[in-house]
């Protein structure tokens, strides 16, 4: 809903004006110039009127231009403004903020731009990132003035957009890492090792279930959900533990996007222990795909880096039988 | 402005290290580049130029080819907006130009200056049109072909116009700058009521209105200071960014283009409420009166007759005239005079009392001296010391010779002369007789006429004490009694004794004299106002005296004197004007030469000194006075009281102890100042004689900021006799004072503005017509939808419409804040109203199934959820 606001200042400052030239005029004995400034009183209801039905069928959104962008790059973002009046409104004003998450800036972006009549336009504007993170976009606020800038109507946006930026990829040459066993099964999703293609069962869905082990076929014709269980292969795997200080931020992202994507390469399916700093908890992430990277990677994005992470020690708290952890830390990868 | 390429990387370096990303500057694909701002900008001054100098030409009727003319205007204009381009048109562009505009003036020097001089003699014409003038200043056009000459000299001062307005327009988007460049030149038209022809006015305040709207966007940078291609700017805080865009062309354009829209409709509604039936030209107050007399000396003097001038304050000015452009008295009191109130008019209404001071001679370099320059025409000394007042033997009243006492206290007036009344018989000044203006023969003739008695009348006590309570303040001021026979005139004249031969040879051979530059000039107005052929037959003499039987062609001559001096009174007042405001006489130009030729306005120092030398030229003796004038409303205004009639009345007045006279003390400002002449009756002596017109207007008296003010709401009617000079003017009586005081301020104020009246209602009721209009049509186009729907059983729209006008409704009083709220959201609201949630809820299942469901309502359905409607407006 757009909000009124009105510049009484200015409208004050113009009448006053006028009519003071009135006066003159009056005095002077200048009929045409006396009757113009009448005139001119009634162009600022004019513009306000004019305004007031046109601001309405305005749209103006901020979106990017793409859902995911890679290190080194530039991020776009597109406004979209649109004014299918007749009326140009030359005052028009975007307030927004963009942000890497992991180096909040917390200043609003001001876009003054012109919305001309009968025209639907993009303005770019052009990110340049040079780090690693989840960028957050947000629309906060679009006003419009009236042409003689006596009036002017707001509304309050609240869209939101995250924008992953992914980090450069800092492939390690050699891969000669232990693989992690041992794990208590119960302590994480999904901790029973890889899967084989051996059907054990056919049960009910519980929670925690992966969507690609639900039995579709027969989902679709009983009004169950059947859940196909495998057969647990005590096979070993990779359990990456990026430690995010602020230090070594960026080049532990790229150090574990490297080592991923090689794993990936191998035909490896890995775990990422994700560190809750704030809650002291592990989310563990199965990565088999690029997708399931990508997700990683996005989980890693919402934690805020610390000046000295205490994942490693944390870990070796809560799981002390465990062997095999890769323990990521700027260019350095090291088992623990 | 941007930021140095090393300031910026580091700028860009910081952002990125801190925040980890920097943002841009915003672009838009496809967005005009500077030629296409530099263009509209050229197209604003354009508009501006040709609606400047394209109505002004056009208004004073010098036709032009407005193709020609505005194709040329428009190249330079853009020419001109060009120079902002870039860097280097900007420094390269105006140099080159001025060359440009050199060489121009140097190849086309006469087509132009020809041109000029066509439009200043169309202005000229126009303006001695519009104010009568008597005489019209033309310049000479070299080239008489203006179809040439006034296209050249448009293009010339375009060019100049548009290089001014570029900086006003492109450069500052000022609107006050801009309107005076355009609209005080305008003026030159407006002033006299010629109204530009519309599509100029149209393109003028086309600018006004982009102008105004642009620079209250503030986005309308030049292209030169940025890099090319830069659309925005970046501001940056320390709490927000800011990227605000440099100028938009399009929207500039398009700002334009519906400023022109709405100039045009506003320009038709000018046009009609003016059209050719309103003009100012009868309706004026004191202060356009008085910018009015600036324009006519400019009209008709040129530039010239502004400089040179100086004003002069009230009091007397030894006989100077040239020099003065105004007269602005301080109305300070100059002198006080304690006497009665004399009447020698008919109808019993008091007389104007002059009081004398100076007697100009020899009129040479623009000054009436003392000097006398004798038969032969050299200087001879001055004037001598019994060359006053020769005492006449008129008469007060039938009762027989009064004589009157007046005492008088000078208390700012020039100290340099003793004021007398005529005709004064005695003067206790005690100054020689020079100053004091009393000849031994005079005061003999006194002594005999009055008696030893009457002179020692004089009582020093009570005058000292009445310049005692006069001048409480301690002032030193100089004061005497006089006594004094009143004059008047057309009173029968008798032989004066005093005058002896030698005194009247002495007259001739002084006062016929002008100098030899004015002859011909005086010869010239005393012909055109006929005072040849005006003689006096003694034929039409009829003494009613019979010791005047045998004198007939004596009387015939005097009364021709008089006749010839009423006759070229009567020419003043018919050619001339009176004016407190005549403007200076140019240098090298003589004042009385000028007054009489081509100024022809001015005030009492004007008049009496240039009939002076025209009633010299007729073989009269006259001689130019200054003093002052007590005028019967001094007198009204004036402290009165009654006194012993024996203490102020002489002579033959036989007044007894108990009869008593009203006795006035009046102040006399500076104001009152006033020049007049003296004409020689043989045998009889020197009368006082007014030459000076009445004024046909008000002239603006300043005396401090609210006399200024309220000059402003006097309203004041060109072309009427309203004499406020006071000078002669015996019709002043209580009565007409009254009435006049009577008129109050606020009626004068609003007298004063109604002139805007009608304009105002046809503009009101135009403006109210449109909205109405706009209303009704709006109403029209919804009930004929309406019916079409119901015609064509589209039973969901019309629903919809409903539905939308609640909406409008329950958005106007706050009852939904959402842009788009679902129907259920709306129903929900509706049922928290105290409505009945059933008959909601039909109303949203109906309103729903009109706006989503495939098929149409029913009738029934429709109704049903219209008297929901319904019943919701009326609660």
């Amino acid at each position: 809903m757009w909000t009124k606001l009105k510049n009484l200042p200015y409208i004050i400052i113009y009448i006053a004006g006028v009519l003071l030239l009135l006066l003159a005029a009056v005095f002077y004995r200048q009929p045409l110039l006396s009757v113009l400034l009448i005139l001119m009183i009634v162009l600022p209801f004019l513009s306000v009127y004019a305004a007031r039905c046109a601001i309405p069928r305005i749209e103006v959104d901020i979106i990017p231009e793409y859902r995911e962008y890679e290190l080194p790059g530039e991020v776009r973002l597109i406004v979209s403004v649109s004014n299918p009046t007749f009326l140009p409104l030359l005052n028009c004003r975007l307030t927004y903020r963009i942000e890497n998450m992991y180096y909040p800036d917390g200043r609003d972006r001001e876009l003054l731009f012109p919305a001309e009549a009968r025209r639907n336009k993009k303005i770019y504007i052009p990110v340049t990132v040079e780090s690693a993170g989840m960028l957050r976009l947000r629309a906060m606020k679009v006003e419009i003035s009236d042409p003689l800038h006596m009036y002017t109507q707001y509304i309050v946006k609240s869209d939101m957009y995250d924008i992953p930026v992914m980090p450069k990829s800092n492939k390690p040459e050699k891969i000669s890492l232990t693989k992690s066993e041992s794990m208590e099964e119960d302590a994480i999703w999904a901790p029973d090792g890889e899967l084989t293609m051996d059907l054990r069962q056919i049960r009910d869905y519980v929670p925690g279930d992966r969507l690609k082990d639900v039995h579709w076929l027969i989902a679709a014709k009983r009004d169950e959900l059947p859940v196909k269980e495998y057969e647990r292969a005590k096979e070993l795997y990779y359990m990456l533990l990026p430690e995010l200080t602020e230090d070594t931020l960026q080049d532990t992202l790229s150090t574990f996007y490297g080592l991923a994507q090689a794993l990936l390469d191998m035909g490896e399916t890995f775990r990422v222990a994700v560190y809750r700093d704030f809650e002291g908890i592990f989310d563990f992430i199965t990565v088999e795909d690029e997708v399931s990277l990508k997700q990683s990677l996005y989980e890693l994005y919402r934690e805020q880096p610390v000046t000295d992470s205490a994942a490693y020690e944390k870990y070796k708290d809560m799981y002390p039988d465990s062997i095999g952890l890769v323990r990521i830390r700027g260019r350095e990868i090291t088992e623990g | 402005m941007t930021l140095g390429r090393p300031a910026q990387e580091k700028r860009i370096a910081a952002e990125l290290t801190s925040y980890g990303l920097y943002v841009g500057e915003p672009y838009t694909i496809g967005e005009g580049g500077r030629a296409y701002l530099c263009l509209v900008r050229g197209l604003l001054v354009f508009l501006a130029t040709l609606g400047t100098i394209g109505g002004l030409t056009a208004s004073f009727g010098l036709s032009f080819n407005p193709v020609a003319v505005g194709t040329g205007l428009l190249l330079i204009s853009v020419m001109v907006a060009f120079t902002y381009y870039n860097k280097v048109t900007f420094y390269v562009g105006y140099i080159l130009m001025f060359m440009i505009f050199l060489v121009l003036y140097v190849v086309a020097y006469i087509q132009i200056n020809s041109g000029f001089q066509a439009f200043l003699n169309e202005i000229y014409k126009a303006y001695s049109d519009f104010f009568n003038l008597p005489s019209t200043r033309e310049t000479t056009e070299y080239i008489t072909n203006r179809s040439i000459t006034v296209p050249a000299a448009m293009l010339f001062t375009g060019a100049g116009f548009a290089i001014l307005l570029n900086i006003s327009i492109s450069a500052y988007m000022d609107l006050f700058s801009t309107f005076l460049l355009t609209f005080l030149p305008m003026q030159l038209a407006f002033y006299i009521d010629i109204i530009p022809p519309v599509p100029y006015l149209v393109m003028l305040v086309t600018v006004y209105i982009t102008v105004e709207v642009l620079s209250r966007s503030g986005r309308f940078r030049l292209p030169y200071r940025y890099k090319k291609g830069q659309q925005y700017q970046t501001l940056a805080k320390k709490k927000s960014v800011r990227h605000e865009y440099l100028a938009s062309a399009g929207g500039m354009l398009q700002m334009a283009m519906g400023a022109m829209l709405i100039s045009a409709v506003l320009m038709l509604i000018l046009s009609s409420v003016f059209g050719t039936r309103f003009n100012t030209r009868f309706v004026s107050n004191k202060v356009k009166d008085s910018t009015d007399k600036y324009v006519e000396a400019l009209a008709q003097g040129g530039i010239a007759s502004l400089f040179n001038r100086y004003q002069a304050t009230g009091g007397i000015s030894h006989g100077r005239l040239g020099g003065i452009s105004s007269v602005a008295p301080d109305y300070e009191t100059d002198i006080i005079v304690r006497t009665i109130p004399v009447s020698t008019e008919a109808g019993g209404r008091m007389s104007s009392i002059y009081l004398k001071a100076y007697t100009g001679v020899w009129y040479e370099n623009n000054q009436f001296s003392m000097i006398l320059h004798g038969a032969n025409g050299e200087a001879s000394g001055s004037i001598p010391a019994d060359d006053y007042i020769p005492v006449g033997a008129n008469y007060m009243d039938s009762d027989g010779t009064a004589y009157l006492k007046m005492w008088l206290m000078n208390t700012d007036a020039d100290n340099t002369y003793d004021y007398r009344p005529y005709y004064t018989l005695y003067s206790s000044s005690g100054r020689n007789e020079k100053a004091s203006g009393i000849s031994h023969r005079i005061k003999r003739y006194a002594e005999v006429t009055l008696d030893a008695a009457a002179m020692e009348k004089v009582d020093r006590d009570k005058l000292t004490e009445w310049v005692n309570e006069k001048s409480a303040k301690g002032d030193n001021n100089s004061f005497y009694e006089l006594i004094y026979t009143p004059y008047a005139e057309s009173t029968y004249y008798e032989p004066n004794p005093t005058i002896t031969e030698d005194y009247e040879t002495y007259v001739y051979d002084n006062y016929l004299g002008i100098s030899d530059e004015l002859t011909d000039v005086v010869h010239a107005v005393a012909a055109e106002a006929g005072l040849d052929s005006i003689s006096v037959s003694p034929q039409d003499i009829s003494p009613t005296d019979a010791s005047m039987q045998d004198d007939r062609e004596y009387m015939a001559k005097q009364m021709t004197r008089l006749k010839i001096a009423a006759t070229l009174k009567r020419f003043y007042a018919e050619e001339y004007s009176y004016s407190m405001l005549p403007g200076a006489t140019p240098v090298g130009r003589d004042t009385v030469e000028y007054f009489l030729t081509e100024l022809k306005r001015g005030y009492c120092v004007h008049f009496a000194a240039s009939s002076a030398l025209i009633l010299r030229s007729m073989g009269i003796p006259t001689r130019y006075i200054e003093g002052y004038v007590i005028n019967p409303t001094d007198m009204i205004e004036g402290e009165a009281m009654y006194g012993a009639a024996s203490d102020w009345v002489y002579g033959e007045y036989t007044a007894s102890a108990q009869d008593k006279v009203a006795v006035v003390d009046a102040e006399i400002p500076d104001a009152n100042a006033h020049a007049w002449i003296e004409i020689y009756i043989d045998g009889y002596g020197w009368i006082p004689y007014e030459m000076t017109p009445p004024s046909d207007a008000e002239d603006i008296q300043y005396n401090g900021l609210a006399d200024f003010f309220a000059g402003l709401f006097s309203r004041t009617m060109r072309g009427t006799e309203d004499n406020d000079t006071g000078v002669m003017d015996s019709d002043i009586d209580v009565g007409t004072l009254g009435s006049k005081l009577a008129r109050g301020r606020l009626s004068q104020a609003l007298s004063s503005v109604d002139f805007l009246l009608l304009p105002l209602l046809i503009v009101t009721a135009v403006i109210i017509g449109v909205i109405v209009l706009y209303r009704l049509t709006r109403y029209m186009v919804f009930r004929a939808r309406i019916r079409r729907l119901k015609k064509s059983g589209d039973y969901n729209e019309l629903l919809l419409i409903r539905y939308r006008s609640l909406l409008k409704i329950m958005r106007k009083k706050g009852l939904i804040d959402v842009s788009y709220p679902t129907v259920s959201e709306v129903c929900h609201k509706l049922s928290g109203l105290n409505e009945n949630e059933d008959r909601i809820s039909a109303l949203e299942k109906t309103i729903s199934k009109a706006a989503y469901a495939r098929g149409q309502i029913m009738y029934d359905e429709y109704m049903a959820a219209l008297d929901i409607i319904k019943d919701i407006f009326n609660s």
